[in-house]
């Protein structure tokens, strides 16, 4: 019975337009995603060139002059084992730095090891390194503005508390560092500041710095964040993901034309074989077989259509690139599309288009029921 | 002409009517929502940089993104020797992430920046000279991240492992791509860019356009940098295949510097991916042509569903020819009115898109405006299917 109710529907005349209507409609999406796949593809590339390894923060909050972590974090990070150098430190906002009658809003770095910080961010001194605890390394960009050099005496007040320090040297760091001025934690006691703020850290080399992160979000406390630099794959992930949204947004209306497509072919089916439906009732089939049959006719014309369109869609986009490449040599597409992106879009455009023929299905269905068909 | 007198009595019943609309409807929301986003894909990127009469931009035609390329801060000392340079600014564009997103941040000195580039401050105030950790921040970035004026923002490099603390001073709008960027000193987009003072991305140049032309700033800059930064052997480095007269080139040590208008800057790089003004053109109309057989579709269906009262037609005497001007007519106002029905969603839709974020490329928002061209193509487009639907038809 079913292979009578498909070679009836399917020796109709419009089976081949529906067909070709549905592979026009999906070839569009296919070439779309194959185009933006070329894009996705360099930029997939892109980390080779670039991850070679960042600094990673940890601190309370989004920003460093605003957390206090937690003493334990610090103990905890000290003992891990993939971390190669870190440094904690205590970032103090609106001090201010007075030499003679000059006197400006600085930003304070109190580190636990000045010697360790500047080898973490690769700073060279000009100068010296601060030994004690009321020397200061000033950065660069900060020591030109007033002007300071090593050796000059200043005065750093916070609040209602100051101090007097000796600038021991200047910092070249190429970093924020260059504003600001680095000191011993000591200081920060002195000045009233107790704790750390933020604390910096490399990975070993070679070490999967992915797994370890997520570890390392699992040992520290809840409210204490990790945040990494020079995090290539993740931008361009991201970068990524949103071309993806991008592309799938624009093909939104195709899936809109194909349901009405659908809805357009199953209709014409049901009055075109409103005969063929009264025969095949008249000789015993179920109302089920024949709604059944509708349903396998739509989706055998979509998967047929589906398939048609993909090479359309693949074949098009291959010429037009080639076209294009003979017209402006400078112009370098090479259309791809994995596995996973043309069943998407298959199974995508079956749904929908059985979707678009589901009231034609139940009217035939009610129809049957009534037995005018 | 018996099609007009014949035209009254032609019944179409509203079914079938109101199925061909819905197709109409639907393939002319696919061409306006297709047309509407890659116009706003093509503008927004090729004015990506800001327009304006008479401003060139020099960059490193080495490189194969916007982002990435640098040339010579020093060429900031040429251009203020050169009679008709109105203004410059010098800009380096740092990729980073904030908040989880990615982002470009743009460092500029705020004065040179200011002078060629018209933003309007909506929240906040322009930062004093001596704010060296300001930033200020598109719209469009500002609603994404959900942040405001006083608002401090921790800036990761991509592109190098430094980290930067700055201030949000103010909220700006632009009507340009740089509504989803953040401007900081140029300072600051050196150390999340991870360069040092010598270089930056590019450089905007105004110039005045009855002393100087493209072709004469090449020329001017070529000789100065002649003198001390073109290489021993500059005829190894081989000048662009395609020299086109919009833009020329200066080989330096450090590679060629493009001299180009400020548009021809990002189709340069727009176009080795075939995105250029035609072929999105092309594209856009394409769709209608990939949706047209469901329109022929449609109208066979209507002409199935009025067989028998066309067939009595015929029994009048009425032509083939007059029965299909017939038709065509009676359907007309439908096909106009269904036009319109699908340009209004297709741009409905396109805001929806915009709104929920999904056009974004880049982390640029893909502005998707009403573009005029696109109405009376997207009807002509429809009718012309219909036409040729109705012609193709067995109507008789």
């Amino acid at each position: 019975m079913y292979s009578l109710i498909a070679r009836m529907m399917l020796r109709r005349g419009e089976t081949l337009l529906y067909i070709l209507s549905i592979a026009l409609l999906v070839a569009l999406p296919i070439a779309t995603v194959s185009i933006s796949n070329s894009l996705r593809v360099y930029l997939g590339r892109i980390p080779g060139k670039f991850d070679v390894g960042g600094l990673y923060l940890v601190m309370r909050g989004g920003v460093p002059s605003d957390s206090i972590l937690d003493p334990g974090v610090i103990d905890t990070l000290r003992r891990f084992d993939p971390i190669e150098c870190m440094s904690a430190g205590r970032i103090v906002d609106d001090a201010i730095l007075s030499i003679y009658d000059e006197s400006r809003m600085v930003r304070l770095r109190f580190v636990d090891d000045v010697r360790s910080y500047l080898k973490l961010i690769g700073c060279r001194v000009d100068g010296r390194i601060p030994v004690y605890s009321c020397e200061v390394l000033v950065g660069l960009s900060l020591a030109e503005s007033y002007p300071l050099k090593p050796g000059d005496a200043v005065k750093l007040t916070v609040g209602s508390l100051s101090i007097d320090a000796t600038v021991a040297g200047l910092a070249i760091s190429r970093s924020q560092s260059d504003y600001e001025v680095i000191a011993s934690i000591d200081m920060a006691k002195l000045l009233g500041f107790y704790g750390f703020s933020i604390v910096e850290f490399r990975f070993k080399p070679g070490v999967d710095v992915d797994s370890i992160l997520s570890e390392l979000s699992r040992i520290l406390p809840v409210d204490t964040r990790i945040y990494g630099t020079r995090r290539v794959m993740g931008f361009t992930y991201t970068v990524g993901r949103q071309l993806a949204e991008f592309v799938y947004a624009w093909i939104t209306p195709v899936y809109l034309v194909l349901t009405v497509s659908s809805y357009i072919s199953s209709m014409n089916l049901i009055y075109g074989c409103s005969y063929e439906l009264s025969m095949l009732k008249a000789l015993g089939a179920r109302r089920i077989v024949v709604a059944l049959s509708i349903v396998a006719y739509v989706a055998l014309t979509s998967i047929l259509g589906s398939i048609v369109g993909l090479s359309i869609g693949l074949t098009g986009v291959q010429v037009a690139s080639k076209i294009l490449g003979w017209m402006d040599p400078s112009v370098s597409l090479t259309p791809s599309l994995d596995v996973y992106d043309a069943t998407v879009i298959l199974s995508i455009s079956i749904a929908v288009s059985i979707l678009g023929s589901t009231p034609h299905i139940l009217r035939g269905w009610d129809r049957i029921v009534e037995g005018s068909i | 002409m018996k099609a007009l007198r014949f035209r009254s009595f032609i019944h179409l019943r509203w079914e079938p009517i109101a199925t061909f609309i819905l197709v109409v409807a639907s393939v002319s929301m696919l061409s306006t929502a297709t047309a509407t986003i890659l116009q706003g894909f093509y503008r927004c990127f090729r004015g990506y940089l800001g327009g304006g009469e008479g401003i060139i931009a020099l960059y490193d035609m080495g490189s194969s993104t916007p982002f990435t390329g640098l040339v010579s801060s020093r060429i900031a000392d040429y251009l203020a020797s050169i009679d008709g340079v109105l203004a410059f600014s010098m800009e380096i564009l740092a990729p980073c992430i904030v908040y989880g997103e990615p982002m470009i941040a743009r460092g500029v000195y705020l004065d040179d920046f200011l002078k060629l580039t018209g933003i309007d401050i909506i929240d906040g105030c322009i930062p004093s000279s001596d704010d060296l950790r300001y930033a200020l921040i598109g719209f469009r970035a500002a609603s994404r991240l959900r942040v405001e004026p006083g608002v401090k923002l921790l800036v990761l490099g991509v592109l190098s492992d430094r980290y930067v603390e700055v201030k949000v001073e103010a909220v700006y709008r632009s009507d340009t791509a740089l509504d989803d960027e953040i401007i900081v000193p140029i300072h600051v987009g050196r150390w999340i860019r991870g360069v040092g003072d010598g270089s930056v991305t590019l450089f905007r140049v105004k110039i005045d356009e009855s002393k100087l032309s493209l072709g004469k700033l090449t020329e001017e800059l070529s000789s100065r940098i002649d003198v001390e930064d073109k290489p021993p052997h500059s005829g190894s480095l081989e000048p662009p295949k395609h020299p086109t007269p919009i833009y020329g080139y200066i080989p330096t040590t450090s590679g060629l510097i493009g001299v180009s208008t400020i548009e021809r800057y990002m189709e340069r790089y727009m176009e080795p991916y075939g995105l250029t003004g035609w072929s999105i053109t092309l594209l856009s109309v394409s769709t209608v042509i990939f949706a047209s057989l469901t329109i022929v579709a449609a109208f066979r269906m209507m002409i199935e569903r009025h067989r028998a009262e066309l067939t009595i037609f015929r029994f009048l005497g009425l032509s083939r020819r007059d029965l299909k001007i017939g038709i065509l007519l009676k359907l007309t106002p439908c096909i106009l009115l269904s036009s319109l029905i699908g340009f209004a969603s297709g741009l409905a839709l396109v805001e929806v898109l915009e709104f929920y974020g999904l056009l974004r490329i880049l982390s640029y928002t893909v502005s998707a405006g009403f573009y005029p061209a696109t109405l009376p193509v997207s009807i002509a487009s429809t009718m012309l299917l219909a036409i040729l639907s109705i012609a193709w038809s067995d109507a008789a």
